[in-house]
């Protein structure tokens, strides 16, 4: 290959990351410009739209390693870029403006550092030797997936925020003293609230009901769905679409208003403040989920693996338990994580239906912590805590079969 | 001292069921609270002297209790006693099941004995027009308290203060974070001692709302300008926040009830507390309302007897005056209240004294519905849409008509001569008489007192030949030989007097009804499965054989347990059903549904429905996907601590990371900090309908996330390699290889998460309750159907209403699924 042909689909990975980094730039400056516009500060938001403006300059006037003149360009946009952000930065100062700022000051920066690196520079030049294009090639590939990760690492950590600031809150009135709800983060510690309730009995019995219940629910959920998917996703017979729409049809009554019917179904069949009770009941909430997710799943399960087992003399029984299930173990590991999970945090009906203290699921052992006469705030939140505490752990489980869910593909081919 | 009937169910072991007898009590007092363990020793104390009977008590949630119950009732399961606060009273009262109320009216059970210990204003404040419902216990009223620390060198807030006082006090003590006083003062409760000290009243002696007359306007407008005017509160303080920054010396004053009088105590504080200030004008003190919190037995108890020893034994003196020194809990009793060690104690003898200057709760109908018609003025009041005169008179005029609209129930009647009966005996001149049951005093009659207000309070003095006394005498216990004695200066009655009337329980609601249309399903289900299996037999298709067999115990279940329920909602949806009379209700074909369509605000909260729905799912399925496939990158480090962090938001129970959400956006909450705003986001409509969605968005998104996460795994890897090679972009990989592939879990998934963000209740009525609300009578600004519909049917209590307008909302879903389904072939199997 000669030199111009490498050149024409050679950019350096710096580059071309610097690009798309700064369209992820762009799109969030322009989601803080909220923040501007809440301060109601005129000069933030013009300032923040400067930002935008030049970090879309930068984007467009990128180097392509034909003109010089364009890599000097972008070099002193990206200082201005820089520049730009440490002066907001003057204006107001605390851990989360430079946080805000930073989408500024970071690109930039990198911009900076990665346009005048040494073999950008050749690059941009056009000045680089066949070898120096070889080397650059070669490093492109090797450093494409970490670049690329770090990306990914950066966005990820940003959804992890969103998802524990509230967490982190829960903790804070966790572990604080007094029962308040608020206050500074982190200003005093203590254990009280976790030993009382530990120390309780009734938090041990809400656990073994809510244990009870929740993976009785999962059992069940998955005997009454299991079978039903796969009639569903493998033959054709009469009143398949109907029964199928019937699982959505009893979610779409709004459940609250049928409340008392549904007390007198319970009573009647002498459900009440039992475990059963609940188990049924939630195992029915959870059914249209796990047919319709299991259906889906078993649909793409090619079926030419089922008739090639059947020739070799299996009956049906042994084609789901040896092909079908271990096939599905993502799509039972979700369904059976959401069938706990509805069983495990559910409060109505768990309210309604065992009115006994012994009978009792946590989230309702929990919410009649809270009562007209002081908020027991403190111990609340904690036990939340405690709460998802066997849910983390279940899910630690669980990811084995998400992740070693066989591939299809596999099998396929 | 044991209450007088005690004594003769001791007497006589064998009471009205014989034997053991079984009662479940409801309470709502805070867990491990010194409330609840004086509770449970006097429940204990009460099984020792009453050996034959044990009580099963149940603590229950105090923000549920009332609903709870009223499910329990109409259920049939109601406990026999339970707990509950005189300004539930006008909620409860109008409610009927089978026609009967919910309370046993305790007028012929306590002896007017019994009932004099009780200070006057707390039983007339548990009474539902002429009923007794509830034996009262405590009383609570909201007061002035301050830290005493933060007024160093300045006057304290004494009883002489006025309102003008109190502001000087405010501003002076306002500076920096600092304020000198907080209130929720866009909560109704804490108008109402304003309203009182300015000369107004909510109703007026018949009961007629009086919401914008005799100074209610300036009350209003004092209240208000504390805030906006003077500066001297915080903007937008809640409850949590006044506790907090109380607590956290960042409030000089407060106003608050002596059931957080413990928590300041534990939070180090030089508690102090006087009367509300005078108001200048009319020299009245501001009056708060007072709610008496009693003992209610079921009109279900089989055991109305013991049950309502058990509730004047939990209302007794030696109880209440435990309560008042252990808990400051104000007592009800006169004796305890002038009770020298309760009287000597400073903080329980202050908050009497302000119990003394308030008003009790109004117990009628319109007390229930009061602050659902202030609301929205003080919504309008507070953003300045209009003025407070013109907000007040509009909600009185929604009040005033949606009083007039709302249906009376039948009268309920006693069972006559239930626990009472009647004597006759000769006057002898004296000017007072005693009359005793079993040695203990039973009632005292004053001569010149014949004229009573109540038939159940005393005797009839009749003229005829012979002048003469006619008694009516409660408290008798059925069956039970009780020996009577009349004194005036000689004994003038002496008998051994049997009542042998007894309690008449509502005919309990049979489950055979029940039974009987459960059978009825499950058998017509089966028939359709059997012919459903029978004609594809008759079709040849053989390869389904059985097919029916795998579906039917998923259709089975499902059938018996939500079958008969959605089926009773259809049939609630065309009567006239309503709390007043359930399960006695009559077919009014579809007028129901006409009240949904031509309702005011149907089309903007089914908008808004409509609206919150699909940015929800959207969102949830679009950021859901984009993370499930960051996350499927299997060399991605830390790929199972990045998913385990992203599940937590399903994995905390959704009650309470709603509250911290709410806590979050509150005026001195976390996003306040963040910024170094002063936003009160929750309280704008706009603000509050985008913040709603976004808490539900942060709810929703790591279900959808997993559920991707478990489909991705179904896609074939060759093909990606395959395209790899091809050098087919990122984004066209995705766009046709992914998505469609993808394609069999996102249809369903799409789908349900419609339906259950459509129905979504809790988050909602937990951050906002569907407030702010701008309009009387109409859905506030982030109601969705769900939530209005729930205040349809338990705020205003039209089942029949509420139910037409789940069937509106069940047929927009299946409209909406069906055509989904249709577009999408979901039901086809891949062939």
């Amino acid at each position: 290959m000669n030199r111009e042909s490498i050149r024409w689909w050679y950019t350096p990975l710096e580059v071309s990351t610097l690009r798309s980094w700064l369209i992820a730039a762009i799109v969030f400056n322009s989601l803080l410009l909220t923040v501007d516009w809440l301060r109601d500060d005129i000069l933030g938001l013009n300032m923040g739209l400067i930002g935008i403006s030049a970090q879309y300059l930068l984007m467009r006037i990128l180097p392509d390693g034909k003109k010089k003149l364009k890599r000097d360009a972008s070099l002193i946009v990206a200082g201005g870029l820089v520049a730009l952000g440490i002066l907001s930065l003057l204006d107001s100062f605390s851990l989360f403006d430079i946080w805000l700022e930073s989408w500024l000051i970071i690109p930039g920066l990198l911009g900076l550092y990665w346009l005048s690196s040494p073999h950008v520079t050749r690059w941009s030049k056009a000045s680089d030797s066949l070898q120096s294009l070889e080397a650059g090639l070669s490093r492109n590939a090797s450093r494409k997936e970490a670049m690329s990760r770090v990306g990914k690492h950066v966005i990820l950590l940003h959804f992890t925020a969103v998802v524990l600031l509230p967490v982190i809150w829960i903790l804070d009135v966790a572990i604080s003293p007094g029962n308040a709800l608020g206050g500074e983060i982190g200003d005093a510690f203590t254990g009280e609230h976790f030993s009382t309730i530990l120390g309780g009995e009734t938090f041990w019995t809400w656990l073994g009901n809510s244990l009870i219940v929740s993976l009785g629910t999962t059992l069940m959920g998955l005997l009454l769905a299991v079978p039903a998917a796969y009639a569903f996703s493998r033959f054709k017979f009469v009143g398949r679409d109907a029964s199928m729409f019937s699982f959505l049809l009893v979610q779409m009554f709004p459940g609250i208003i049928i409340l008392v019917p549904y007390f007198m179904v319970m009573k009647s069949l002498g459900l009440l403040n039992s475990h059963l009770g609940l188990i049924l009941a939630y195992s029915v909430t959870a059914l249209p989920l796990c047919v319709w997710m299991l259906k889906g799943f078993f649909d793409t399960v090619p079926r030419e693996l089922e008739e090639a087992a059947m020739l070799d003399g299996c009956n049906r029984f042994e084609i789901f338990t040896r092909i079908i299930l271990p096939l599905s173990l993502p799509a039972i590991a979700v369904t059976a994580l959401f069938s706990f999970l509805a069983a495990w945090n559910e409060f109505l009906l768990a309210l309604t239906f065992n009115t006994s203290n012994d009978m009792y699921t946590l989230p309702v052992g929990l919410a009649s912590m809270v009562s007209n006469t002081g908020q027991a705030w403190g111990e609340f939140a904690a036990a939340s805590l405690l709460v998802s505490i066997p849910v983390v752990i279940l899910f630690i489980l669980f990811q084995r079969f998400l992740v070693e869910g066989l591939s299809a593909g596999g099998v396929k081919g | 001292m044991l209450p007088g009937c005690l004594d003769s169910s001791e007497d006589s072991p064998i009471g009205e069921s014989g034997g053991e007898t079984s009662l479940e009590v409801w309470y709502s007092f805070t867990p491990d609270s010194k409330e609840e363990e004086t509770f449970l020793s006097a429940i204990e104390s009460f099984q020792i002297a009453n050996p034959s009977v044990t009580v099963d008590a149940t603590r229950v949630s105090y923000g549920d209790v009332d609903q709870l119950y009223i499910t329990a009732a109409q259920g049939g399961e109601a406990p026999d006693l339970v707990r509950i606060s005189s300004d539930s009273m006008g909620k409860f009262g109008e409610i009927r099941v089978d026609g009967h109320p919910l309370f046993e009216d305790l007028r012929p059970h306590l002896t007017p004995e019994e009932r004099s210990r009780f200070d006057e204003r707390s039983l007339e404040s548990m009474r539902y027009g002429e009923h007794l419902y509830s034996i009262p216990a405590s009383q609570d009223c909201l007061t002035l308290i301050y830290n005493k620390a933060m007024f160093a060198g300045m006057e304290e807030p004494n009883e002489n203060w006025t309102i003008d006082d109190l502001l000087a006090a405010a501003e002076e003590l306002t500076y920096g974070d600092t304020h000198g006083l907080e209130m929720p003062s866009k909560n109704a409760y804490w108008w109402f001692p304003f309203l009182g000290g300015f000369g107004g009243e909510l109703f007026d002696a018949d009961g007629t709302p009086t919401l914008d007359v005799n100074g209610s306007a300036e009350s209003l407008d004092w209240m208000f300008a504390l805030e906006q005017e003077h500066g001297v509160m915080s903007e937008g303080t809640q409850i949590e926040a006044m506790k907090t920054r109380f607590l956290e010396y960042e409030a000089a004053m407060i106003i608050d009830g002596p059931w957080n009088w413990a928590i300041y105590e534990d939070g180090m504080i030089d508690l102090g507390q006087t009367l509300l200030p005078k108001v200048p004008a009319t020299g009245e003190h501001l009056s708060p309302l007072v709610t008496y919190k009693g003992w209610s037995v079921s009109k279900q108890s089989e055991n109305k007897v013991e049950s309502t020893d058990l509730a004047l034994w939990l209302s007794s003196d030696d109880v209440q005056k435990e309560f008042a020194l252990e808990t400051y809990t104000m007592p009800t009793s006169s004796a305890v209240m002038d009770d020298a060690e309760i009287q000597g104690n400073e903080v329980i003898s202050g908050f009497l004294a302000q119990a003394e200057q308030g008003t009790p709760a109004p117990t009628g109908r319109g007390m229930a519905m009061v602050y659902e018609a202030l609301s929205p003025a003080f919504e309008q009041v507070y953003t300045g849409i209009s003025d407070s005169q013109t907000a007040l008179s509009a909600a009185d005029e929604h009040l005033t008509s949606s009083l007039a609209q709302s249906e009376v129930a039948e009268p309920s009647t006693l069972v006559e001569g239930y626990r009472t009966t009647e004597i006759e005996f000769d006057t002898d001149g004296s000017s007072q008489y005693t009359i005793s049951m079993d040695g203990e005093p039973h009632s005292i009659i004053t001569v010149g007192s014949e004229s009573i207000v109540d038939s159940y309070d005393g005797c009839a003095y009749t003229i005829s030949e012979q002048a003469k006394w006619s008694c009516e005498l409660t408290g008798l216990e059925p069956g039970v030989e009780h020996h009577i004695i009349v004194t005036g200066q000689t004994v003038l009655f002496d008998n051994q007097l049997t009542s042998e009337v007894y309690d008449e329980l509502p005919e309990s609601k049979g489950t055979s009804g029940v039974l009987f249309a459960i059978g009825s399903i499950v058998l017509s289900l089966i028939a359709l499965l059997s012919y459903g299996a029978w004609s594809d037999r008759r079709a040849g298709r053989v390869r389904s054989r059985g097919s029916h067999l795998y579906i039917a115990p998923a259709m089975l279940a499902l059938a018996v347990l939500t079958f008969y329920p959605v089926l009773y909602g259809f049939w609630l949806s065309v009567t006239d059903a309503s709390q007043t009379h359930l399960g006695d209700e009559s077919f009014i074909g579809l007028a129901n549904f006409w009240e949904v369509f031509a309702s005011d605000g149907f089309l903007r909260v089914t908008l808004f429905t409509i609206i919150w729905t699909v940015v929800n799912v959207v969102a949830h399925i679009s950021i859901g996907l984009f993370l499930a496939l960051l996350l499927n990158d299997k060399r991605l480090k830390g790929r199972v601590a990045y998913r385990t962090i992203l599940l937590l938001p399903w994995a905390i129970p959704s009650y309470i990371s709603v509250l911290i959400w709410r806590g979050i956006f509150q005026p001195d909450g976390l996003l306040n900090d963040l910024l170094g705003t002063d936003l009160n986001l929750l309280a704008d409509p706009t603000g509050a309908q985008i913040i709603v969605i976004l808490v539900n968005i942060w709810l929703g998104v790591p279900f959808m996330m997993m559920s991707l996460s478990g489909a991705l795994q179904a896609l074939p890897r060759d093909m990606y390699e395959a395209a790899e090679v091809d050098g087919v972009s990122m984004f066209d990989q995705f766009k046709h290889l992914t998505l469609p592939n993808l394609k069999s879990a996102m249809v369903p998934l799409s789908l349900l998460g419609f339906i259950w963000t459509f129905n979504m209740f809790n988050v909602i009525y937990l951050m906002t309750a569907g407030g702010p609300n701008l309009w009387f009578g109409e859905p506030g600004s982030t109601d969705i159907l769900i939530t209005y519909v729930y205040d349809v049917a338990f705020i205003d209590g039209q089942y029949g209403v509420a139910a037409a307008w789940s069937v509106v909302i069940f047929l927009m879903l299946v409209v909406f699924s069906w055509s989904y389904m249709k577009r999408t072939n979901a039901t086809e199997a891949v062939s």
